[in-house]
């Protein structure tokens, strides 16, 4: 099974810092999406293979697709982050869209 | 043709005559931190932070590497000249929607070209900073809206966008704002390098490809305005061409652009 983690960073509550809020967690393998958690909307975006120009639903291809998110939405303050061989997991709680999972990084660079 | 170095140079030297409040914000405020992305990308997008507090993203030209798929960085692949003109189409966009007015003047957000040091782990040198849209990406809303997806689709018919897919906008539903991003691959030069954006596609489907009077009559107006001698500047020769090009078809067909990029035929 592999994990897509969708999140999107904040500088919060200062500059000093910022948090990360996880905006959909995606199970999927390749034979289909097995879960979803968070905003569903991120699978109706289509993503583009750039080596053809093909346009890439995940129904079409769930593991290429979730290969080429990253390069499609990933922007600044969004990153794609992909885990493989994860366990699925029954009766986990949902996340909502707005729920953060604040957690303080350490690459942040202070340049004063 | 114009070299890439003389237009980065007019177009410092354009915005910085009667920047807007935001522009000048964007031009002076000191670049407190910039969030290193945790994942490879074959483009760096700095997450900046302004003394203000405001967020900001700088996309540095010397970011742009090689596409793992392409091999090549990936303006190349979007026909553009240089890393650097992506920069210029980002900032001709923005001054372009300004000039255009409202709507158009809030769903672009507003960007300058600016130099921010390079530092330890980071990736300085020239390139756009753009103001941050607030929600998040790939929000459906803006599709259904028509208040929303008209003039998108009508800019991105007349710029010639070549990567507005769904994820390329963000959404807030708290102020029912739509910000465009990533214009860095817009501006084609030549008639035929036209790729689909997902707002003019829906605007088709929608049975509104006719344009507004209000946009021929915008469309019409358009060379009058000193803007289009701005991009006349900053623009390449072909890429201007064919924005006239486009602005001439829309105009006389009184419709948008198909989507896609094949069967647009002779203005």
């Amino acid at each position: 099974m592999r994990q897509i983690t969708i999140t999107q960073f904040n500088f919060e509550p200062d500059l000093k810092t910022f948090v990360g809020q996880v905006m959909a967690v995606i199970d999927l393998d390749a034979d289909g999406v097995h879960d979803v958690r968070g905003s569903a909307h991120y699978l109706e975006i289509p993503v583009t293979d750039l080596a053809n120009g093909r346009s890439i639903r995940v129904d079409d291809d769930p593991i290429l697709w979730s290969d080429l998110l990253a390069e499609t939405i990933g922007y600044g303050d969004i990153e794609v982050g992909i885990e493989d061989s994860v366990k699925a997991e029954s009766g986990r709680a949902s996340i909502e869209p707005d729920t953060v999972a604040t957690r303080a990084l350490s690459a942040l660079v202070h340049e004063r | 043709m114009t070299l890439p170095d003389d237009r980065l140079a007019r177009l410092l030297l354009i915005q910085g005559d009667g920047p807007s409040q935001l522009e000048d914000d964007l031009l002076r405020l000191d670049v407190l931190a910039r969030r290193v992305p945790r994942t490879l990308s074959a483009n760096v997008v700095y997450q900046c932070g302004l003394s203000d507090g405001r967020e900001a993203f700088h996309k540095p030209h010397e970011g742009m590497r090689d596409h793992p798929l392409l091999g090549e960085p990936v303006w190349k692949y979007y026909d553009q000249l240089s890393a650097t003109a992506t920069g210029i189409n980002e900032c001709a966009a923005w001054r372009l929607a300004r000039a255009m007015g409202s709507p158009w003047d809030t769903l672009v957000p507003t960007a300058v070209m600016r130099w921010l040091a390079p530092g330890a782990g980071l990736v300085g040198g020239w390139g756009p900073l753009i103001r941050k849209g607030n929600g998040p990406s790939g929000e459906p809303t803006p599709f259904n809206v028509q208040a929303l997806c008209s003039p998108a689709a009508f800019f991105d018919s007349l710029i010639g966008q070549q990567d507005r897919h769904r994820g390329n906008q963000r959404y807030e539903a708290a102020t029912a704002r739509l910000t465009l991003i990533d214009h860095g691959f817009a501006f084609p030069g030549g008639r035929w390098r036209f790729k689909e954006s997902a707002f003019l596609q829906q605007r088709h489907d929608d049975g509104a490809s006719a344009l507004t009077s209000d946009e021929v009559a915008l469309l019409d107006d358009l060379p009058s305005r000193s803007v289009w001698q701005e991009l006349e500047l900053m623009l390449m020769g072909e890429q201007m061409q064919a924005l006239e090009w486009r602005r001439i078809a829309m105009h006389s067909a009184g419709q948008l652009l198909p989507a896609g990029k094949e069967g647009l035929g002779e203005p």
